[in-house]
C-alpha cells in the first residue's frame, strides 16, 4: 500500500488512492462490507420471517398467504401463553440476580490478594465453557436419581427427607434453569464490573472516606454512578442473550415439565423444526419484537445520554 | 514487629479468603464433578458411596470411548475450521466498519453506528427459521459454508460496536504524523493505528472464536451428515441418544472440548476484560 | 469386481445375476455378522424368499444410484447398526450403489430438513407413526405387502401404525416390547418367587421394598421417547383407560384414566423412586443397574449389559409379563419403520426400494432380530419357527410378549395424525408425569386435554 498521495497523475490508481484518502469516500468503502453482510443476512431474513409468519408454510409444502391466522392460532394455545410468561420470568429473575451477584462478586474481588490473576481467570470458566458442555454437567448434577446434590443433602447431611425435584417440578425446573443461567452469567458480570470499578478514580473515593462516608455509602454515591454506563450495557447485552436463550432449555429440560420452561426460541424451534410448521414458528419469533423494540428504545436513550456526558 | 503485623493482616484477611474460597467452590464445583465423573468407569459413575470426591478406580476409558467415536476428530476439526473462518470474516469486516464509525467523518456515520447496535439487538436464535429457508434457496443448507456464512451475522454487530469504542480511544496523532511523513492513509491505518488497537482486535477475535465454538442452534438446524457436525451437536447426538445417556463419555467430552477456549481465555483474560470495558464505556 | 461387470454388461440378465450373487454374498455376510454377535448357526431358508424384482418385467440398473440412510443410532445395541450397515454395504458393493449412513439422536429436525431441502436422506428410520410425515413419504405398499405375505401376514399393529390414507407409508422393521424387569433376589426376601400378577399385589410388595430403600422405578415421564410412551400406556390400559374410542373420538377423559392415574400416584408415593417422573430413556436402566431400584418396565437393554458388566444384577434379576389391572393385561409395542422420502426419484428410488425389499425379507432380516436377542421382535407369524428367539431362559418372555403387545392408540380403526402426534409428543407420558409430580390427577388430565386441543389446532 505504498501510494504517495501528493503526486497525482491522472490515472485510475490515483483516483482510487484519492477515494481511499478522503473521509467521505473511505467511510463508505470501509463500512460497505458490514452493511452489505447485515442487509443480506439479517435485514432480509427478518423481512422473510415476517412474510413467513403470514403464510401457512409447512415443511415440504409451498407457502400460501393466510394473513393473521398464525397469530390467531398462537393466541389460542396454552403453549404460547406459557412461552410468554416463562420468558418474562426467566429473563427478569436471571437479570436481577446476575446484576446483584455481579456487583457482589466485583466488590469481593476489588482488593489486592494472592493469586488474583489466576482466580479471575478461573472464575470466568463458567462463562467461557461452551454452554452445551456445562449444561450437560448440570443435567448430570440435577439427574432425577443420581443427583450428587441430592445425595449430599439427603443421605449425607440428612437436611431433607425427599430429594429435590430439580427438573421434574414446574417451579423447581424454572428455578434450576435460572440458576444455571445466573451461574454462567455472574462471572462475566462480576469481572466486567470489577474492571469498570477499578477504572474509577480512587482519589474521589478516598476523599469521600475522609469526609466520613462509609464504604457502603461511598460505593452507592460515587462508584455506582460512575460504572452505571457499563452496567447498563452489560445488562442490555445479557437481556438479549437471556430472552433469546435456546441452549439451556433445549438441553436441560427440553421445555418441560408441562412446558413450564419453554422459551421463545425453543417454542419456535419445536414448532418449525420438530412439527414442521414453519409459518407458525416464524410467527412466534415475530411476537418477540415489540419487547425488543422497547429494549432498543431504552438502550438508545441511555447511549445518547452517555454521549452527552 | 513485622511478623506480628503480618499475622494481624492475615487474620483480618481470613474472612475474605474464606469467602473467596466459597465463591470459587460454588463456581467451579460443576467442572470438578464433571472431571471426576469422566474418570469413573461404567458402574462406578453411579456409586456415590464413601469419598465421592475421588474416583476409586480412576480410568481413562471414557476418553477412549470419546476418541473412538468414529468422527470425533472430524468434528473437532470442523469446529476449529468454522470458528477460524468465522472469526476472520467477522474481525476483518468489523475492524473496517468500526474504524469508519469511530474515526471518519462522513454523512450517516452516526446513523450507521446506531443501526449496527440495533442489529445486535436481534437475537440470533430468532432468525434461524428464515435463514434455513434462505440457505436452502441458495443451495447451502447442509454443509459447513452454511455455518461460516451465518455465524458472523451476530458477531459483526457486536465486534463493530466493541471496536468502534476502542478505536475512538486510540490517539489520532501517530496516524497523522505517519501521513505527513509520506504514508498513504490506508498505510498509516494498517501500520500505525491497527497495531495500537491490537488489544481491542484480540478481544473481538476471542469473542468471535468462542461464540462460534460454543454455538448450538445453527449447527443443529443448518448442517446435515456425520461429516459436517460441529463438536457441540456431534457430541450430543453421539452420547445422549435413545435408551442410554452416556454420562461418562459426555463428561469426558465436556472436559476435552472446552480446553481450547478455556486456554485461550486463561492467556487473554486481562486483555479481554479491558477490551470489553473500554468498548462499553466509550461506545 | 466381476459381479459388477456382469451386472452392467448384459441388460437382459442383470436381474438374475444380481440376485444370484446376492444370495452368495448374503451367506458370507451372515457368517461374519453372526460371528460378531456371539455365534450361533446361520440358518438361511433354502431357496430363499428372494425378493420380487423392483419393477416387474423391466430390468433395473441400480449401478450409480445413491441411497442415503438417516436414522437414530440403536445406542443401546450398537450391534444392530452394525447389522444394517454390514448388509447394506454388501448389497451396495454388489449393485454398484453408494450407500451412506447418518445417525443422529436429534432425529426429527434432521428429517424435517431433509424433507424441506429434498436432499440429505432417502430412507428414514423413525419410531412414531409415518402419518406425521404423510406429505413427504413415498407409497411403499408394494414392499410392505410382499414382505407381509412372505411372513404370513402382519399382526394388526403393522398396518394400523403404517397405513395412512390407504397407503403404506413405511415398512415396520419389528416392534419393541416392554416387560417387567425385576430383582427376583430381593422379591424372594419378601417371600415372593416371581413378580406379582396384579398391580394391587405389586403395590403391596412395592411398599415393603421401598421401606428397605429398594423402590420401583417406572418411567412415568415425558422425557423419554421410548419408555415415556410405553410405561404410562401399560398403566393406562391395565386400568381400562384408552386414548381413543373406535369411532375416532377422544376417550382419554374417563373415570378409567383417572383410576389409572390415582393408582399410579399411590404407587409412586408409596413404592416408587421419586425421580421416576423425570426419567429419560436411560435413567431407569442406570438406576436398575446400580441396584437403586427393584423394578422397572423396559426392553432387554438392562439385562444384556448387566450380563457383561454387572453379573450380580444379571443373576438377581428376571423378567415378567406386565401385571393385570382391572382392565386386563396389556403389552405395549413400538414399531420402528423404514420409509422412503418422496423426493427420491429414478434409479435412487429403485435402489432404495430394492435395499428395503432385500433387507427386510425373512432370509436376511432374521440376523437383525437375532442380534437384538428380543430387543426388537417381529410382527410376522412366520418368524415363530425361525431361529431368532433368544436362548437365554430369562429372555424367553420375548415369545409371550410378541403377540400381547399393542401399539399406541390401538382402539382406533385407522391411524390418525392426532394419534401419531400424541405419540410423537409423548402426551400420555406427560399426563402421568404431571399427575404424579403434583398429586392431582384431575388437574393433570385437564392440562393434557388442553395440550391435545393445541395439537389439533396446530396440526
Amino acid at each position: 500500500m505504498q501510494v504517495t498521495p501528493r503526486v497525482q497523475p491522472r490515472t485510475s490508481g490515483a483516483f482510487i488512492s484519492r477515494l481511499l484518502h478522503k473521509d467521505s469516500s473511505l467511510g463508505y468503502i470501509l463500512i460497505g462490507p458490514a452493511f452489505l453482510f447485515l442487509a443480506v443476512m439479517m435485514a432480509y431474513p427478518f423481512a422473510y420471517a415476517m412474510y413467513l409468519s403470514f403464510t401457512d408454510k409447512q415443511i415440504g409444502a409451498p407457502a400460501s398467504f393466510t394473513g393473521f391466522e398464525n397469530y390467531a392460532k398462537l393466541l389460542g394455545t396454552s403453549l404460547f401463553s406459557k412461552t410468554v410468561v416463562n420468558s418474562l420470568v426467566y429473563t427478569t429473575c436471571a437479570l436481577v440476580l446476575k446484576c446483584f451477584g455481579g456487583l457482589a462478586l466485583a466488590a469481593l474481588l476489588n482488593r489486592p490478594f494472592i493469586g488474583a490473576r489466576i482466580v479471575k481467570a478461573l472464575l470466568l470458566l463458567p462463562w467461557i465453557m461452551p454452554t452445551v458442555f456445562s449444561t450437560m454437567i448440570w443435567s448430570w448434577i440435577f439427574h432425577p436419581t443420581f443427583s450428587i446434590v441430592n445425595d449430599v443433602l439427603v443421605n449425607r447431611l440428612g437436611l431433607i427427607a425427599q430429594p429435590i425435584p430439580f427438573l421434574r417440578d414446574e417451579r423447581w425446573a424454572m428455578a434450576s434453569l435460572i440458576f444455571v443461567n445466573v451461574w454462567r452469567g455472574i462471572p462475566f458480570f462480576g469481572i466486567t464490573f470489577l474492571a469498570a470499578i477499578q477504572s474509577v478514580s480512587t482519589e474521589v473515593i478516598e476523599a469521600s472516606k475522609i469526609d466520613g462516608a462509609s464504604a457502603w455509602v461511598s460505593f452507592w454515591k460515587i462508584t455506582f454512578p460512575a460504572i452505571l454506563p457499563v452496567i447498563i450495557i452489560v445488562m442490555l447485552i445479557s437481556t438479549i442473550g437471556t430472552l433469546g436463550d435456546f441452549d439451556l432449555p433445549f438441553l436441560l429440560t427440553r421445555g418441560g415439565p408441562n412446558d413450564s420452561t419453554t422459551l421463545f426460541a425453543l417454542t419456535a424451534y419445536t414448532l418449525s423444526m420438530s412439527s414442521g410448521l414453519i409459518g407458525l414458528g416464524a410467527a412466534v419469533t415475530m411476537t418477540m419484537f415489540p419487547a425488543l423494540i422497547l429494549l432498543v428504545v431504552i438502550s438508545l436513550i441511555s447511549v445518547r445520554r452517555q454521549q452527552q456526558d | 514487629m513485622q511478623v506480628a503485623q503480618l499475622t494481624r493482616n492475615a487474620r483480618r484477611s481470613l474472612p475474605f479468603y474464606f469467602l473467596l474460597g466459597a465463591v470459587i467452590v460454588i463456581f467451579l464445583f460443576p467442572f470438578y464433578w464433571g472431571l471426576i465423573t469422566s474418570l469413573k468407569f461404567e458402574v462406578e459413575i453411579y456409586d456415590f458411596s464413601g469419598n465421592f470426591l475421588v474416583p476409586k478406580n480412576p480410568s481413562l476409558a471414557n476418553y477412549m470411548t470419546l476418541f473412538r467415536a468414529p468422527n470425533y476428530f472430524i468434528w473437532f476439526w470442523n469446529t476449529l475450521l468454522v470458528s477460524a473462518v468465522t472469526t476472520a470474516i467477522s474481525v476483518v469486516i468489523s475492524v473496517m466498519a468500526g474504524f469508519a464509525i469511530a474515526r471518519l467523518r462522513f454523512r450517516g456515520a452516526a446513523l450507521a453506528g446506531t443501526l449496527v447496535f440495533i442489529t445486535y439487538l436481534a437475537p440470533k436464535n430468532f432468525l434461524f427459521v428464515p435463514l434455513a429457508q434462505i440457505l436452502k434457496d441458495w443451495g447451502l443448507l447442509g454443509g459447513l459454508p452454511a455455518l461460516m456464512l451465518t455465524y458472523p451475522t451476530n458477531l459483526i454487530p457486536f465486534c463493530t460496536w466493541l471496536l468502534s469504542g476502542y478505536f475512538s480511544n486510540v490517539p489520532q496523532e501517530p496516524e497523522e504524523c505517519a501521513m505527513v511523513d509520506g504514508a498513504s492513509r490506508l498505510g498509516a491505518i494498517v501500520r500505525i493505528t491497527l497495531p495500537m488497537s491490537l488489544p481491542g482486535i484480540i478481544t473481538a477475535a476471542i469473542f468471535s472464536f468462542t461464540a462460534s465454538w460454543n454455538e448450538l442452534l445453527y449447527s443443529v438446524a443448518f448442517v446435515n451428515g456425520e461429516q459436517n457436525k460441529m463438536l457441540t451437536n456431534g457430541v450430543i447426538s453421539a452420547f445422549t441418544g435413545g435408551d442410554s445417556f452416556a454420562w461418562g463419555p459426555l463428561m469426558a467430552a465436556a472436559t476435552v472440548s472446552s480446553l481450547p477456549v478455556a486456554l485461550l481465555y486463561l492467556f487473554f483474560t486481562d486483555r479481554f476484560v479491558s477490551g470489553i470495558t473500554a468498548g462499553s464505556t466509550k461506545g | 469386481m466381476s459381479t459388477k461387470d456382469l451386472a452392467s454388461e448384459n441388460g437382459g440378465q442383470t436381474h438374475i445375476t444380481r440376485r444370484t450373487f446376492l444370495r452368495a454374498g448374503g451367506l458370507t455376510m451372515f457368517g461374519s455378522v453372526l460371528a460378531a454377535c456371539g455365534g450361533g448357526t446361520p440358518a438361511v431358508p433354502s431357496g430363499g424368499a428372494g425378493a420380487a424384482p423392483t419393477v416387474a418385467g423391466a430390468p433395473v440398473v441400480l449401478k450409480g444410484a445413491t441411497v442415503k440412510f438417516l436414522g437414530a443410532p440403536w445406542s443401546f445395541l450398537p450391534a444392530l447398526d452394525g447389522v444394517i450397515e454390514a448388509f447394506a454395504n454388501d448389497w451396495a458393493t454388489q449393485n454398484g450403489v453408494t450407500v451412506t449412513f447418518e445417525r443422529d439422536a436429534q432425529l426429527l429436525p434432521k428429517i424435517q430438513t431433509a424433507i424441506e431441502t429434498k436432499g440429505g436422506a432417502n430412507i428414514i428410520q423413525y419410531s412414531s407413526p409415518p402419518a406425521i410425515f404423510s406429505k413427504a413419504l413415498a407409497d411403499v405398499s408394494d414392499i410392505a405387502e410382499s414382505i407381509g405375505s412372505e411372513g404370513g401376514g402382519y399382526l394388526p399393529a403393522g398396518p394400523y401404525q403404517m397405513v395412512f390414507d390407504g397407503k403404506w407409508l413405511g415398512v415396520p422393521i419389528g416392534q419393541h416390547n416392554w416387560f417387567i424387569n425385576y430383582r427376583q433376589d430381593w422379591l424372594k426376601e419378601e417371600g415372593l418367587d416371581t413378580f406379582p400378577d396384579t398391580w394391587e399385589e405389586a403395590l403391596a410388595v412395592g411398599k415393603k421394598l421401598k421401606a428397605k430403600g429398594r423402590p420401583f422405578g417406572m418411567t412415568l415421564s415425558d422425557q423419554a421417547g421410548g419408555d415415556g410412551n410405553a410405561v404410562p400406556r401399560l398403566m393406562l390400559w391395565a386400568f381400562g383407560g384408552k386414548e381413543f374410542n373406535p369411532d375416532g373420538s377422544l376417550a382419554l377423559d374417563s373415570p378409567e384414566t383417572l383410576a389409572a392415574l390415582e393408582f399410579c400416584i399411590q404407587l409412586h408415593n408409596e413404592a416408587g423412586d421419586p425421580g421416576e417422573v423425570g426419567y429419560d430413556d436411560g435413567a431407569n436402566n442406570a438406576a436398575f443397574l446400580a441396584s437403586k431400584i427393584s423394578m422397572t418396565a423396559n426392553v432387554n437393554t438392562i439385562y444384556l449389559p448387566a450380563l457383561e458388566k454387572n453379573p450380580e444384577v444379571a443373576a438377581g434379576m428376571n423378567h415378567a409379563l406386565p401385571p393385570q389391572g382391572p382392565g386386563g393385561r396389556f403389552g405395549y409395542g413400538q414399531l420402528p419403520w423404514w420409509g422412503i422420502l418422496n423426493h427420491t426419484q429414478g434409479a435412487d428410488l429403485d435402489a432404495a426400494k430394492d435395499l428395503m425389499r432385500q433387507f427386510l425379507s425373512i432370509k436376511n432380516f432374521s440376523t437383525f432380530y437375532k442380534a437384538g436377542q428380543g430387543y426388537i421382535l417381529p410382527l410376522l407369524p412366520n418368524y415363530e419357527s425361525e431361529p431368532i428367539w433368544p436362548a437365554d431362559p430369562k429372555l424367553a418372555i420375548a415369545k409371550d410378549m410378541f403377540k400381547l403387545a399393542r401399539p399406541a392408540g390401538y382402539s382406533l380403526p385407522n391411524q390418525t395424525k392426532l394419534a401419531a402426534l400424541m405419540q410423537d409428543k409423548i402426551i400420555i407420558g406427560k399426563l402421568f408425569s404431571q399427575a404424579l409430580s403434583t398429586g392431582n390427577a384431575r388437574a393433570a388430565l385437564d392440562g393434557v386435554m388442553k395440550d391435545i386441543a393445541d395439537l389439533k389446532l396446530l396440526a
